[in-house]
């Protein structure tokens, strides 16, 4: 019996694809060069992360105020040695420590007066519910006699098990969209892991590796409800998938706008005889979802913890939030401002570009601190390319069959960028981006205003939309009440990538619509690109903290 | 029908994008010696007319000429001489001056010394300028513990220095890893960055693996 156990998990092994097998590989070993290379709390909030997760670990409690200390002993002892300090460098000034003396003195230190790891766990900036650092602690425990240098970094070579996943996630999104097209799959899969920020901010100690690969896996789910009629299995998965998400970060409460959008369409596009069956399936799902959620929020107020990140004001600074302001903050974040609007944000003439381009595609460290950008030219270039891109699905969504119109709109989005890009205004690229994202979420929702049953394609346009819809609502909607009452920077790129996926995929379908002899051509750019700014990405980081 | 050479467009691809890559990481520029490891958050001293600032002492394992300060100008340019003594004692060991102004007066200064120090012994760096326009950045002492000298509360400014010769990326690597093997568990060394580049390089041919299998995996399902 255990042979034929053995030879049938042989047989399920070798059906998973070779290119799938090979995307994994390759992602494994850039999330190791990543998660080795970048010095000990350099990656956003590191710092707090590792000690919510050493607090959890060591007292079995979240952080709490009543405690005096944010960070241990054994943390700071750690910190202070490397030169991590509050949490960050500036690299160019403050690399991480390269004496070797001072490494082994370290070690001698810590052998003979252990440093306390349990008098931490004080009033943490970070504020998220416990799933990661849950998850977080296995590592933490393997290495438990280890020094912190040990246990962070086991801490963030397994949190490139969930770069894996969020490949494992685009690979099945894209499955699920386009079907079996192995080398659209791969398309997926490699952006949603190998785009550099994604890497990052991956194999790292971050909630947001969990997050990203939690979102993708929901997106995949949703996909499935929709096209496979709402089975059970799917509908309960999507919901587990989704209170995980939560329990991970408040900022998945935006993927209550997908789920929705998943389970109404899937109803609208079941026969009308199937259709009461579809919402009981649904319904006995929603459970799954909002138990789980529902639990934490009462610990959390039990505990005196906040269950949703909360805007605090400063009074001095504070304006009045209002519905015009926020149209007002919305419009120049993405347009240039209108000479009768207040200035609603600080900054660049469009914030857009700056934060969604270079810290969509790579700012390394610790944002608002320090940051290792990458060369001036990838910022440039990337920036011209994000129009095309959504240009092209534009033309895709509006023409899917006949080519010409598509050309059109490639050409005057390419004769615009080219204009902006000599008159020294890439930034309005930017603008030219978002509008285009705008039409095609509206392009999306127009099945239903029109009240037709929608066709698959266009129910998993509207399901994909609705999601990139939820999470840029509950952002701009933070950021704008994080900048009407404190005037503090709150938005950064990575926000965007647990819809890293939706990118994938509009990639995905431009090259899904190109006669199919140029596909290996194309794949074979795509990956070209990815890797060379991986290159890129990591000698900018070598440079940055060791040379 | 199959296309066994699926991958061929992408091997030219990272073909192209590796000579890019090869050209840029051939590219000689400055190397950090030594970091006193201080970010430049304040201004911490002033360097007046016939006042020296001096930080140290600073033990450089390896040879520098050069040292990079952070700081601003008050107006007009100034002299700013920097040189490395002795600690505790009068004897210069090397002095230069810095190069050239900043626009708008802020930022990082390079001072290149007439002849290198050696590495492996303690020295302090000191800087004046007679015209005492420049406001030196820095913090509070970092990783290194020095110090301005008589500094009270205890400062120091930002300072790294640069060794004597530019190298490229790629002929730098192993003083990179030799870095970066530092403050990680103990199974980390220099040989496992090395390891790792080379499973990096191995990401091309898995790349081209992963693509012709995914392209013939298709003409299959079309055949």
């Amino acid at each position: 019996l255990r042979l034929v156990g053995l030879q049938a998990g042989k047989t399920r092994l070798g059906q998973v694809p070779r290119s799938l097998v090979a995307l994994l590989a390759m992602v494994t070993i850039v999330g190791f060069a990543w998660a080795l290379l970048v010095p000990a709390w350099q990656v956003t909030d590191e710092s707090a992360h590792f000690a919510y997760a050493q607090t959890l670990i060591q007292d079995g409690s979240l952080p709490s105020a009543a405690r005096k200390r944010t960070y241990s002993s054994d943390q700071r002892f750690g910190a202070a040695t490397v030169g991590a300090r509050a949490g960050s460098t500036a690299p160019a000034t403050t690399p991480p420590n390269w004496s070797a003396s001072a490494w082994l003195a370290y070690l001698n230190r810590v052998r003979r007066h252990p440093p306390s790891r349990s008098d931490g766990g004080g009033r943490n900036p970070a504020t998220n519910p416990p799933l990661f650092y849950v998850y977080d602690a296995i590592p933490y425990l393997l290495d438990h006699g280890g020094t912190v240098f040990g246990q962070f970094y086991a801490m963030r070579i397994w949190a490139v098990l969930l770069l894996d996943l969020t490949t494992l996630g685009g690979w099945l999104l894209a499955g699920e969209v386009f079907g079996r097209r192995q080398s659209l799959q791969l398309v997926v899969g490699g952006i949603c892991a190998l785009m550099p920020m994604s890497t990052f901010i991956s194999a790292a100690v971050n909630p947001d590796s969990l997050l990203i690969a939690l979102w993708t896996l929901a997106l995949w789910l949703g996909a499935r409800v929709i096209r496979r009629g709402a089975r059970t299995r799917d509908t309960v998965a999507l919901c587990a998938v989704a209170a995980c998400a939560v329990l991970t970060k408040a900022t998945s409460y935006a993927l209550f706008f997908p789920i929705l959008a998943a389970f109404f369409t899937a109803w609208r596009l079941a026969q009308p005889v199937e259709r009461r069956s579809v919402v009981k399936r649904e319904l006995l799902a929603l459970p799954v979802l909002f138990i789980p959620v529902l639990t934490w929020v009462v610990v959390a107020r039990v505990a005196g913890f906040e269950a949703v990140n909360e805007v605090g004001a400063i009074a001095t600074r504070a304006h009045p939030v209002t519905v015009k302001g926020f149209l007002d903050y919305l419009w120049q974040f993405y347009l240039p401002r209108l000479p009768f609007m207040p200035v609603a944000k600080l900054g660049a003439n469009v914030p857009a570009s700056i934060i969604w381009n270079g810290g969509g595609i790579g700012m390394f460290g610790v944002a608002g601190v320090n940051l290792v950008a990458l060369p001036q030219w990838v910022y440039g270039e990337t920036a011209l390319l994000a129009p095309f891109i959504a240009v092209a699905v534009l033309g895709v969504v509006v023409a899917p069959t006949t080519s010409r119109p598509r050309i059109r709109l490639l050409v005057a989005a390419a004769v615009l960028a080219l204009a902006l890009r000599a008159g020294g205004q890439v930034q309005f690229t930017a603008s030219i981006t978002a509008v285009t994202v705008l039409a095609i979420m509206l392009i999306s929702v127009l099945p239903f205003v029109r009240r037709r049953r929608p066709t698959e394609r266009q129910a998993l346009l509207w399901f994909l939309c609705s999601a990139v819809f939820g999470l840029l609502l509950l952002l701009h909607a933070t950021d704008y009440l994080v900048f009407a009452r404190t005037h503090d920077p709150f938005m950064e790129g990575r926000y965007l990538l647990p819809i890293v996926s939706v990118f994938g995929l509009g990639v995905a379908l431009i090259i899904s619509s190109l006669p199919a002899r140029l596909r290996p051509m194309l794949v074979g750019l795509v990956f070209a690109a990815l890797l060379g700014l991986q290159v890129v990405s990591l000698s900018s980081l070598l440079h940055a903290y060791y040379l | 029908m199959t296309r066994p050479r699926a991958w061929a467009p992408f091997a030219f691809l990272a073909l192209l994008a590796s000579a890019g890559l090869l050209v840029a990481g051939l590219r000689a520029g400055p190397i950090r010696a030594y970091a006193v490891g201080v970010p430049n958050v304040k201004r911490v001293a002033v360097a007046r007319p016939h006042h020296q600032v001096c930080e140290g002492p600073i033990h450089s394992q390896y040879a520098f000429a050069s040292v990079v300060l952070w700081g601003r100008y008050v107006s007009g340019k100034p002299r700013v001489r920097v040189w490395a003594g002795e600690p505790g004692a009068t004897a210069l060991i090397s002095a230069g001056l810095v190069e050239r102004s900043l626009p708008g007066g802020y930022g990082q200064f390079t001072a290149k010394l007439k002849a290198s120090v050696a590495g492996g012994r303690a020295v302090n760096i000191c800087v004046s300028d007679p015209s005492g326009k420049l406001r030196l950045q820095g913090s509070t002492p970092g990783y290194s513990g020095v110090t301005i000298a008589g500094s009270e509360p205890l400062k120091a400014f930002s300072m790294v220095t640069l060794e004597p010769s530019q190298h490229s990326l790629l002929g730098s690597l192993s003083l990179a890893f030799s870095r970066a093997s530092l403050f990680r568990p103990s199974w980390v060394g220099t040989w496992t960055f090395w390891a790792l580049l080379i499973a990096l390089l191995g990401t091309v041919p898995l790349t081209a693996l992963a693509i012709s299998a995914a392209i013939s995996s298709e003409d299959d399902q079309a055949d």
